[in-house]
């Protein structure tokens, strides 16, 4: 290698510098010598040959000093000449160099800021959590033979007991659930995100408290425990200012006084990506009701997560399959108690699977939305960096056309082809290094922007750059530099003498199959990525547009928690009352009403009902009715139609068997006939109902579900449970004002939350606007690339066909005929690129259908917008470059070369 | 006097001709400054500005080799042997020479 034997050369030198300094002085001198013994010889007088010889020779250190040049390593000299060479070259051209950067930047940055989010989402292993591999969570398969599989991730308490007791596979078993309660009191309380655990919660997890300790396995027993509360690190920095001397302080929770005994450590979320703001045991889940069910035994349930750590030398398996056997076993017991057909009899399958807790995404995908949609942003970053990458070689490879003839001219004058490549690469290199650093600050403010703004309520650690995502960036710099560095490379290649025989005529970009390609190519990306957009967008149009059965914007719902303070039912109705009555002298508000639930909240099965004959097997199809109680008025305010019939009376709260059906319950109760009138007997009264309306049908809990069963009857003044609020049109009333509205109501008030009806469904709707927003501005982004690269093409084009255009001119071509020729080229360009764009959606539509709501994946206004978007687009990018092949002047143009 | 040199050796084919020169037979440095002249029948003057350096880059390259010797003169002189890899580097450059000058002609007969 020779750059090996030089860089000992270097070091020969370094130790035997004096040698060679003696080694040049020798040979200086013998020079001179011989010199002046030549000029002797021709004649001279001794003092005239030695004068002239010096003279010719020049000054011995200059020379001296060359020689020294000579020995320095050339590849380092090489590297730093070609880094100032480079540099200089694209300052020469800020403008290349900056829509380089920029394209770099964006494709990068973007492409970073999908890992980092999506890092966090699926790879990297819950914080704080010790041997996280090790810890593994069941997930619950019933696979029926009429229905889809369905998937569990929780059972209920008395599962977890069993477990517990039984588990031969895992060492430690804890479980969990999350829940909102109101936490503190007076103008500190609070709606908080708690986590109920129970006993080998921790010591499963083997998380150490950042603060203080966290509660024992006696302590969190589900009855009899004690009242304690483990904070989570980011509450107690925002509600608590980080102070340290929190430990032993109380917190109400649900009215109850708490004891705070910890802190869990920084970024600390169990194993759920969400932050939890109060950890307690699990004795809080039914602390203070004073109807204190049995929920330590009732069984079927599903609401208790369990988790659990891997016994040494027990693999995930292992635990699935005595899981499995387990939980079959106890479902067999179950059905036999209850006199109901075992699994096995009814052909169901069942399994359990101890699946990892590394991620967000379960054995069946559903464990959190998000967590699809980021393999998705993840792909369609991709796209754009695909697209910025070849933008890049599009414009590099430009430039190179540009400078054809004077990479020619610099070969042919000796400039080795190995340098010339390692210049034109130092180039690349260099453009990729400063896009990089660029990239790099795109990543860390994207990464800000996607945490705080599209998924603010998960879980991020302050610190989201980590060294995955910095080598990726490293990655990404490289490969780009590497692959734009291809193009020009090419070029050296070429043969110089015939580059300079052809003159400038040549290397127009429209002949140039690659550019042409490349161009096309970023047109096909933008293509995809404003169809994902588009798609995502006419979702949330759909979504807007569902009928929900109420009016999700203009109504706020109000709810207080009482079980903690020991009021009895009749005086929390009785607050209801007068609630009612205040909220509606506030200027603002339209109209008010009492409920015992609202829609998307929760809902109550109905008692038993008693339908027409034959109407039965229809309602054992769809599920139970649910009821809800409401008052007069409660329709109107919450945006609920009213379809046959009439409201309640006021009268009727005090009760009058009068009731209201939907519409599904009127169809399938009366079918093809008037339900008003009806009279239904229900067993809780003596005698009938008189149906009296129907309306129309609203959700109960999710934008998508299947048509429910439901009805209302008159709530009676004492079974109040929530507010409903309608603001006047154009009346800004707003929660905070209801909030103080209430709590001068009473001073002694638990924690007030209110929100909008509407609210629920943001958490549903989010992975929409998710994917509405990201591809938006990708999309975008990608088809600025697309235009820029187009433009230059063509720019470029029209400057080497200065000379064709003059001719033309000259021969007797109109404006239109020049128009034609310049359109032609980018038109054809942009055509290639949106069929295949087009293609490629079709080809990968069904992969994005099942992300998409009530849209169909190759939905033809959303392609056919796309395809005029980007014609337009081209168009705009041609008429730069047609303005200027306007103003050409033949004669100019013909002299010119 | 000194003839005046009739032409200033391209900077970059110095190395070319020291090479020449050393495959015909090992030199010292004013030796092959002296030949260069010869050769070229007085038409090429290297200038010893160039010729030093050049030798210090051949040999960091790795082209030539020197060790010392005695003179014509019987003085202890530096003399230049052409390597193997400087053969081979001859034969190379001295084809992208004759390639470059042809070029040059063709560009020059027709402008």
């Amino acid at each position: 290698m020779a750059w090996t034997r030089s860089v000992w050369a270097r070091v020969r030198q370094l130790v035997a510098r004096r040698a060679t300094e003696r080694r040049m002085d020798e040979e200086m001198r013998f020079h001179l010598d011989m010199e002046t013994e030549k000029n002797i010889r021709e004649g001279m007088s001794i003092e005239e040959a030695s004068r002239q010889a010096v003279l010719a020779f020049g000054g011995v250190e200059k020379h001296k000093e060359g020689m020294r040049d000579g020995r320095r390593i050339p590849l380092l000299e090489n590297l730093v000449q070609d880094t100032r060479y480079a540099a200089r070259s694209l300052r020469r051209t800020p403008g290349f160099t900056i829509t380089v950067v920029l394209t770099l930047a964006a494709g990068i940055g973007a492409t970073t800021a999908m890992y980092g989010v999506m890092s966090r989402l699926l790879l990297l292993p819950p914080p704080h959590v010790m041997e996280p591999e090790r810890v593994v969570k069941p997930y619950f398969t019933y696979d029926a033979v009429d229905r889809d599989p369905e998937t569990y991730t929780g059972r209920d308490y008395a599962y977890f007991e069993r477990v517990r007791a039984s588990s031969r596979t895992l060492r430690s078993v804890g479980a969990y659930v999350q829940m909102d309660f109101p936490v503190d009191e007076g103008s500190d309380a609070l709606q908080a995100k708690v986590t109920l655990a129970t006993q080998g919660f921790w010591s499963v997890l083997g998380t150490r408290p950042a603060l203080g300790r966290l509660f024992s396995d006696e302590e969190a027993v589900p009855i009899g425990g004690a009242r304690v509360a483990v904070l989570g690190h980011a509450f107690w920095r925002r509600h608590y200012g980080g102070d340290p001397a929190v430990v032993g302080k109380t917190l109400r929770v649900k009215g109850h006084p708490y004891e705070i005994v910890g802190v869990t450590p920084r970024g600390f979320r169990g194993i759920e990506l969400e932050e939890t703001d109060v950890w307690l045991p699990i004795g809080a889940y039914a602390d203070g009701s004073p109807d204190s069910l049995k929920w330590t035994e009732t069984r079927y349930g599903f609401w208790l997560t369990d988790v659990g750590r891997l016994a040494p030398g027990a693999t995930a398996a292992q635990a699935g399959a005595e899981l499995s056997a387990l939980t079959r076993s106890i479902d067999d017991e179950h059905a036999r108690e209850r006199k109901r057909p075992t699994d096995p009899e009814t052909g169901t399958k069942s399994w359990v699977t101890a699946g990892p807790v590394v991620g967000a995404l379960g054995r069946d995908m559903k464990r959190i939305p998000e967590a699809r949609v980021a393999v998705w942003l993840v792909a369609i970053a991709g796209v754009l960096l695909a697209a910025a990458c070849v933008n890049v070689a599009s414009l590099l490879l430009l430039r190179a056309m540009r400078r054809r003839r004077e990479i020619a001219v610099r070969v042919a004058l000796g400039m080795g082809r190995g340098r010339m490549a390692a210049q034109l690469f130092t180039e690349s290199l260099l453009l990729a290094t400063v896009g990089g650093v660029v990239a790099l600050t795109v990543a860390i403010a994207g990464t800000t922007w996607i945490s705080r703004v599209l998924l603010p309520d998960l879980a991020w650690e302050p610190d989201s750059l980590d060294w995955r995502m910095l080598s990726l960036t490293g990655t990404c710099i490289l490969g780009t530099a590497l692959l734009a560095g291809l193009a020009p490379l090419l070029q050296t290649r070429e043969d110089p003498a015939r580059v300079l025989r052809e003159g400038a005529q040549q290397g127009s970009p429209a002949r140039s199959r690659v550019l042409r390609g490349l161009l096309a190519t970023q047109i096909a990306l933008s293509v995809v990525l404003l169809t994902g957009a588009g798609l995502f967008l006419r979702s949330l149009q759909r979504i807007d547009a569902v009928d929900l059965g109420f009016d999700r914007q203009h109504v706020l719902v109000a709810t207080i928690d009482f079980s903690g303070t020991g009021k009895t039912r009749k005086q929390v109705g009785a607050f209801w009352e007068q609630a009612l009555e205040r909220v509606r002298a506030i200027p603002g508000v339209e109209r008010a009403s009492l409920s015992t639930t609202a829609p998307l909240r929760t809902a109550f099965g109905a008692g038993i009902f008693r339908l027409p004959e034959g109407t039965a097997r229809v309602v054992k199809e769809q599920g139970m009715p649910t009821v809800n109680y409401v008052t007069p008025d409660f329709f109107a305010t919450a945006g609920t139609r009213i379809v046959l019939g009439r409201d309640f009376r006021p009268e009727e709260r005090h009760g009058a068997p009068t009731l209201v059906l939907n519409e599904t319950l009127a169809r399938v109760g009366w079918p093809g006939r008037s339900a008003l009138g009806a009279c239904i007997p229900f067993e809780t009264m003596k005698g009938c109902a008189t149906v009296i309306g129907v309306v129309a049908n609203a959700r109960r809990f999710d934008l998508r579900e299947p048509e429910m069963l439901m009805y209302y009857l008159p709530l009676t003044p004492d079974d109040g449970g929530l507010l409903l609020v309608r603001e006047a049109p154009r009346a800004r009333l707003g929660a905070e004002t209801l909030r103080r509205a209430l709590a001068e109501l009473d001073p002694n008030l638990p924690y007030l939350h209110v929100e909008s009806l509407g609210t629920p469904l943001d958490l549903q709707i989010r992975p929409w606007r998710l994917g509405a927003s990201v591809f938006t501005a990708f999309g975008v982004l990608a088809m600025l690339l697309a235009a820029v690269g187009l433009y230059s093409a063509l720019a470029y084009a029209i400057t080497q066909r200065t000379r064709e255009i003059g001719i033309r001119l000259a021969i007797g071509a109109r404006a239109g005929d020049v128009v034609r020729l310049v359109m032609r080229d980018g038109l054809r360009v942009a055509l290639v690129g949106i069929s295949v764009g087009l293609a490629a959606c079709i080809v990968a539509g069904p992969w994005i259908a099942d992300l998409l709501f009530e849209v169909g994946p190759r939905d033809g206004p959303v392609l056919v917008a796309v395809s005029a978007l980007l014609l337009f687009v081209t168009l705009l990018a041609s008429a730069g470059p047609i303005m200027r092949a306007l103003r050409v002047d033949p004669t100019i143009a013909m002299r010119a070369e | 006097m000194t003839p005046q040199p009739q032409s200033d050796v391209l900077r970059g084919s110095v190395e070319l001709l020291v090479l020449k020169t050393l495959s015909l037979a090992p030199q010292h440095g004013w030796g092959i400054g002296q030949r260069i002249q010869q050769i070229s029948e007085g038409e090429l003057e290297v200038n010893q500005g160039s010729l030093y350096p050049a030798l210090q880059r051949l040999e960091q390259q790795g082209l030539i080799t020197s060790d010392w010797g005695v003179s014509e003169n019987n003085r202890r002189a530096r003399y230049y042997e052409i390597t193997r890899l400087g053969l081979a580097a001859l034969e190379r450059e001295a084809d992208s020479w004759r390639r470059f000058a042809a070029t040059m002609e063709l560009v020059l007969r027709r402008t």
